[in-house]
């Protein structure tokens, strides 16, 4: 461990005293505003409770003395908490899982999408959805609410895997090679999806074209211990490597001299990137634009040191998540719109910025 | 964060204890004063909001999906989504004392959420048969407290269907093609197993789409294999087909169809709802099929060619 550390003070990427405060501060401004948005998505919905309730309700929970009414303790303990909840683990797996993707590949642009993290991920659980329920039905009920998970996990890591084996030849991985395979297998998992689709019955077809629009609905506790227990720990041991991967930005050769094996930190991060995101559009379907969009506007306002980029990222994920998800629970109330529309919509045009401003500032 | 999740979890599971013996509470409380109609409906499908209507308890609904078009007072009332893609939340922010759902109503997890928030419900078949018919309106009828009412409707359906059946029918029934959506790519029809090919048969007709289940895109020479005397397509959508556009399609072009140019067009919801137009949609699709080869459809838009 001193060894990366000494890498990560040597390599210049390491910031300044004032650079590293500053990155602090966000850090503890971010998770504020995470905190008020929390309590925020608790508070609003199509159903009007007082704020009143449910602060006391929140305060009850850390031992004050009040007793809430019994239907808005039902509605926040039994709908929006879980919700909210899940909303806070998918938004930060999709923005850590960007941002190390992103530095891996050492590409601005770059997207679990793009080395067929979600095209796994994807295909799998449309296999599931469509092929699996009778044999869903066999397993125990703990373990039902597992199989789509742990299917989408496994899809999004033997695709990852293949596309890794794809670009690795004796000389090592070449990135090149790697976003190109990432595409091809991309466009085959997705064809994939159109042909189990072709299968699907009418019920499953509808259900899966909601599906593919993602939606935090349905959240059951059940559910989030299941996301909960894959998406911390893989989240939490890509943070672990924050240090490696600063010492990568220098490139293959430099973090090598550095003492820092490429190929392994490689390979580990895409295997975890792969369970986070695996788990999460298993869980919510396709949400786009959060890992490509939160940890670039991250890195605008921190610049590009992972350590305190990959945890900015988590709580902005969850952030980002978390607002667009009371925008899709109450602006159609009491209809919802698909969150992954809400975050195309938001997302899609600040990409276009980004890349006009690129365009004429040269970087980003 | 795993240990504030503990905690959560923690009090959710003791007031989900709570909630339920409060739920245990009221409904023997309810069990009193039981035969009280529902005054705040909330109706997860089209077919089950016509049948609110057409027993007169229109004004007791308090939210519908959007397959409730019809009829138009239906449209005015708070929306609550696509009937796959509820939200337990909006549902429960209209205060129903109950909830009309059928099979197809989902998903799943926000169905048993709803239950397991004390919400009633009422779940009805969707299966393409006149089955579903009978038991939604037999059924929605006996929680309106009015059995009797619904016994009138449903006869006053199957009368309608024995009308279109006592017709006498050609020595060939024609064989009818039922089109859910085309763009430029493959058209959808119905095969077997679907509510198009029960109301086609039932209407006299034979469905031309057979060897499959469901909805499928088909090829243009399947399409001309299949030899449709007629093509069935729901009517309102955007852009509206006329048979000028349909018949100089790829495949369309060299149907028996597209020779008589016979396309018939209908209210999706009345064709396929298996609500309570589900015998007047059977008497006109029986007659537009037979009763003079003029007869297009009941709109005059098409009477041009």
């Amino acid at each position: 461990m001193t060894s990366y550390q000494k890498a990560s003070i040597s390599t210049g990427v390491s910031l300044s005293k004032g650079r590293a405060w500053k990155s602090q501060c966000w850090i503890i401004v971010l998770a504020i505003g995470l905190v008020f948005a929390f309590v925020m998505s608790l508070a609003t919905g199509a159903l009007s409770i007082p704020f009143a309730d449910v602060v006391s309700l929140l305060l009850s929970y850390l031992g004050f003395d009040n007793t809430p009414s019994l239907t808005t303790a039902q509605v926040i303990e039994s709908i929006r908490l879980p919700r909210a909840v899940l909303g806070l683990l998918v938004g930060s797996a999709l923005a850590v899982s960007g941002a190390t993707i992103q530095g891996v590949f050492r590409n601005p642009l770059a997207d679990p999408a793009l080395i067929g993290v979600s095209g796994g991920a994807a295909l799998a659980a449309v296999a599931v959805v469509v092929f699996g329920q009778s044999f869903i039905a066999y397993l125990p009920p703990w373990l039902q609410s597992y199989a789509l998970l742990f299917a989408a996990f496994i899809g999004s890591l033997v695709v990852t895997l293949l596309v890794a084996r794809i670009a690795t030849s004796s000389l090592g991985m070449s990135i090149s090679t790697l976003l190109l395979a990432g595409i091809a297998i991309g466009i085959i998992t997705m064809s994939g999806v159109g042909v189990i689709t072709y299968f699907a019955d009418d019920t499953q077809l509808r259900t899966l074209t909601f599906w593919q629009m993602g939606s935090l609905g349905g959240s059951t506790w059940g559910v989030v211990m299941a996301a909960a227990s894959l998406i911390v720990p893989a989240c939490l041991l890509m943070m672990r490597y924050s240090s490696r991967l600063n010492a990568m930005l220098l490139g293959e050769a430099e973090a090598g001299h550095l003492g820092v094996d490429v190929q392994s930190v490689r390979f580990h991060l895409i295997s975890l990137s792969a369970m986070a995101v695996g788990v999460a559009v298993a869980i919510s379907g396709m949400i786009g634009f959060v890992g490509l969009v939160i940890p670039h506007l991250v890195r605008m306002t921190l610049g590009p040191d992972h350590r305190y980029l990959l945890p900015a990222s988590a709580l902005a994920g969850a952030l980002f998540l978390l607002v667009a998800d009371m925008i899709a629970r109450t602006f159609l109330a009491p209809a919802e719109i698909p969150i992954g529309l809400v975050t195309a919509i938001i997302g899609g045009p600040f990409f276009i910025g980004l890349i006009i401003y690129r365009g004429q500032h040269g970087a980003l | 964060m795993v240990c504030m999740l503990n905690r959560y979890l923690a009090t959710f599971l003791v007031c989900l204890h709570l909630i339920g013996t409060s739920v245990l509470a009221d409904d023997s409380g309810l069990q009193s004063s039981e035969p009280e109609v529902p005054q705040r409906l909330v109706s997860t499908d089209g077919s089950l909001t016509e049948i609110v209507y057409a027993l007169g308890y229109g004004s007791h609904l308090v939210g519908v999906d959007t397959t409730s078009t019809y009829p138009r007072e239906a449209k005015a009332l708070p929306q609550i989504g696509y009937k796959r893609a509820l939200s337990v939340e909006g549902v429960m922010s209209l205060m129903p004392d109950m909830v009309l759902t059928t099979d197809d109503s989902g998903p799943a997890i926000v169905i048993d959420q709803l239950k397991q928030a004390g919400i009633q419900l009422q779940n009805y078949s969707a299966a393409p048969e006149l089955a579903s018919v009978k038991e939604k309106i037999l059924g929605v009828s006996e929680q309106l407290g009015i059995p009797d009412q619904g016994k009138a409707l449903w006869a006053q359906v199957l009368t309608q269907i024995e009308l279109a059946m006592n017709r006498p029918l050609p020595e060939k029934p024609a064989k009818v093609l039922f089109v859910l959506s085309f763009s430029d790519r493959s058209p959808m029809v119905a095969g077997s197993e679907t509510v198009a090919h029960l109301m086609i048969n039932l209407a006299g007709g034979v469905n031309a789409a057979s060897g499959f289940d469901g909805f499928k895109p088909i090829s243009a020479e399947a399409l001309v294999e299949m030899v449709p005397d007629v093509v069935l397509m729901m009517e309102g959508r955007n852009p509206q087909v006329t048979s000028d556009t349909l018949f100089l399609k790829p495949g369309f072009n060299q149907t028996p169809a597209a020779s008589d140019q016979r396309l018939i067009t209908m209210d999706g919801m009345m064709l396929l709802g298996l609500g309570p137009r589900t015998g007047l949609a059977i008497d006109s699709l029986n007659k537009a099929l037979y009763s003079g080869q003029a007869l297009v459809s009941a709109k005059s838009g098409l009477a041009d060619d």
